[in-house]
């Protein structure tokens, strides 16, 4: 069975270009297009190898998202990346605290995310 | 290698709408020199596989190192790496290479004129397939300038007693520096990322919306609101808030407690209401004393008046004594002792100079006081003169009397040998005024309604070259923890409304500023305060230093 893949973005944009890398490579891809739907989404998705997630999204940030998906103790071992376009070192340091697994910058190298994704979710099948 | 499989997010490519748009950049070889020689920043160049390092002119230039005779060169650029950041420059840069983590890093590097500059630090890796960092490229960009201007803004912001806080237009707090207010101040209760209706009273987020919204096009322009936010039944602390719309979406807000001012006001009323009342008691005594020198008067007459016509009636009843006993006067007597029975007479005669007497006791009593006030409320206000302390103690604790006299008993003893004292009369009996009426409060605190009495002595004498004055309660003492602030101005242990806690300011003002002479007191709890006033005899001295200490 393939792995379960969650991307949060609000933009449908970058939804459907990783959906695209995602599936192609193998991944089973579901979405979410902002926080607060990220979350209804990992807490009725159990199986969930990966989510990836935008930091700068409305209702609820990732870094907030992350940080309340975190708090339970269901989730301590889901893998977070994060992907955006936000450089800030202050956010960064509270994604790494708050558990995030990996910070890329967009827009990213297509081999470079397949790479991290397959470090963190292990391969498609 | 998958160097150049990069390619920028879907839509991003360029177009020719004259949008600005993400795209690839032509002719990068051309491009990379022209950034090389536009950028301020140093630049490395770092071979992970050989360990080779390359750097260009500018980072030597950065930190001063651009010089080749300079000695004492590093090796590389951990060697500038202020020791304290060393290790956290380690593992980011470990989280960089091993986990892919971003490098953007803060870190103080050491220049060569010593000292240390803060640099930025942004860093990317070329991986292999498997994520192996082959090479990274890291920029140091100096930005010394931008965090002292940081810092001195904060250490401005800092330095302010104001509470200092910016807020969005959904009204929550995005900066925050917290004022010495009033512990509860509303501004006390702000919170970092919370809104305002969550920290703040209804009506003071009400006064800062109704700012917010003004229609202004322009930043920098402030904007003012006072309030008064009620911290008791009585009490209120009150703050001028200035708004400044700080950008787009945004306003900085400072609010100033300025409590004290509106105490500080609100005193200065009362002293000036007391200070009409004392220049109108001036007159009131001058008005009162007329009368009752005549009314006095009167009554001297009357009593010798009232003498002479009891003497004059004991004769009359001698006469009359005499009449009864002849035939003739038989009816003539009974009815002049009808008359003196009818207007009882004998009890009149006993009774009416007792009265006139008590009278003239009262009128006496009356003399003194007013006597008393006008001495106090004229005693020669800042003018340094040859003063008789004894009258001057006197008279204060005459005009005190309806103070002290429920509660206690005052006994005033005067050296002898007390010479004149030269010194503000206005000024000392203030002083003696509020020493005693705190005599007296302290005497009432300590036995409440029990019946029983204090004492307040009052002692005056001659200690060298200074007049000593000592008065002593048998009040509460002082607790401990008022005891090092009993002469600062608005310190009062007295309940709201009741002391104004100026009195003892003004006195150590007085006597230490104006005197050159010195206020202290001892103290027990339970069994009493002294306080002691020294003053020089032959007055403060011009060539006394300024800052006299008590």
């Amino acid at each position: 069975m393939a792995k379960k893949i969650l991307v949060v973005d609000d933009s449908r944009t970058v939804r459907q270009q990783l959906g695209g890398l995602l599936t192609e490579a193998g991944y089973e891809v579901v979405h979410a297009s902002d926080g607060v739907e990220g979350v209804e989404t990992i807490s009725t998705t159990p199986d969930l190898s990966l989510v990836i997630c935008d930091v700068n999204m409305p209702k609820m940030n990732g870094v907030d998202m992350l940080t309340l998906v975190k708090q339970d103790p269901k989730n301590a071992k889901l893998q977070v990346l994060m992907l955006t376009t936000e450089g800030q070192p202050a956010l960064i340091t509270r994604a790494k605290e708050a558990g995030a697994r990996g910070w890329i910058v967009k827009p990213f190298k297509e081999e470079l995310l397949l790479a991290t994704v397959r470090k963190l979710a292990g391969a498609a099948s | 290698m998958s160097l150049d499989t990069t390619r920028p997010a879907a839509g991003a490519e360029r177009r020719a709408s004259g949008e600005l748009k993400a795209a690839r950049l032509p002719d990068r070889g051309v491009m990379l020199d022209l950034l090389l020689e536009a950028t301020q920043d140093g630049i490395l160049d770092w071979d992970l596989v050989s360990g080779v390092e390359a750097y260009n002119p500018r980072f030597l230039h950065l930190f001063g190192f651009d010089d080749e005779s300079v000695e004492d060169r590093p090796r590389n650029w951990r060697d500038l790496v202020h020791p304290d950041d060393a290790q956290r420059a380690a593992r980011e840069l470990h989280d960089h290479l091993e986990e892919g983590w971003p490098f953007v890093t803060t870190l103080r590097m050491r220049h060569y004129c010593g000292g240390y500059r803060t640099i930025l630090l942004r860093g990317a890796a070329q991986r292999d397939t498997r994520l192996r960092p082959l090479r990274v490229v890291i920029i140091f960009s100096d930005i010394s300038e931008r965090v002292e201007l940081e810092e001195r803004h904060v250490a401005l912001a800092q330095a302010l007693p104001d509470t200092l806080f910016r807020v969005s237009r959904a009204g929550r707090v995005l900066e925050l520096k917290r004022g010495s207010d009033h512990a509860q101040s509303p501004f006390q209760k702000l919170e970092l990322g919370l809104e305002l209706e969550a920290c703040l009273p209804a009506a003071v987020v009400a006064g800062l919306s109704e700012l917010f919204s003004a229609p202004t096009t322009d930043t920098g322009t402030p904007r003012h609101l006072e309030l008064a936010t009620p911290i008791g039944p009585a009490t209120a602390v009150h703050h001028e808030v200035c708004v400044v719309k700080s950008g787009e979406d945004e306003w900085v807000c400072i609010a100033r407690d300025v409590s004290e001012r509106h105490t500080f006001a609100e005193r200065l009323l009362q002293s000036e209401k007391l200070g009409a009342i004392g220049q109108l008691a001036a007159g009131v005594a001058h008005e009162i004393n007329t009368p009752m020198q005549f009314i006095g008067d009167n009554l001297y007459f009357a009593k010798t008046a009232i003498a002479d016509l009891i003497s004059h009636g004991a004769r009359v009843r001698g006469l009359v004594d005499e009449a009864s006993r002849s035939e003739l006067g038989g009816n003539l007597v009974s009815s002049v002792e009808e008359s003196e029975r009818d207007g009882d007479i004998p009890y009149v005669c006993e009774e009416l100079p007792r009265a006139i007497e008590r009278s003239l006791d009262g009128i006496a009593r009356v003399t003194t006081i007013v006597r008393a006030l006008k001495t106090f409320a004229h005693p020669g206000g800042r003018e340094m003169a040859a003063v008789d302390l004894g009258r001057l103690i006197d008279s204060t604790v005459a005009v005190a009397t309806n103070e002290w006299k429920l509660v206690a008993v005052v006994d005033v003893a005067i050296d002898p040998l007390l010479p004149a004292v030269r010194c503000a009369g206005g000024e000392i009996s203030q002083v003696l005024l509020n020493l005693v009426l705190n005599a007296a409060h302290a005497i009432a605190d300590r036995i409440r309604d029990n019946g029983d009495k204090g004492r307040i002595s009052i002692a005056a004498r001659r200690l060298g070259d200074d007049c000593e004055i000592r008065i002593r309660d048998t009040g509460t003492g002082i607790p401990e923890h008022a005891r090092s602030k009993v002469f600062e101005p608005f310190f009062t242990t007295k309940e709201v409304g009741k002391g104004t806690g100026q009195g003892l300011a003004i006195a150590h003002s007085l006597i230490v500023g104006h005197h050159r002479g010195s206020i202290r007191f001892e103290t027990e709890l339970g069994v009493g305060t002294t306080f002691i006033l020294t003053i020089p005899l032959a007055g403060a001295t011009d060539d006394a230093p300024n800052a006299a200490v008590a």
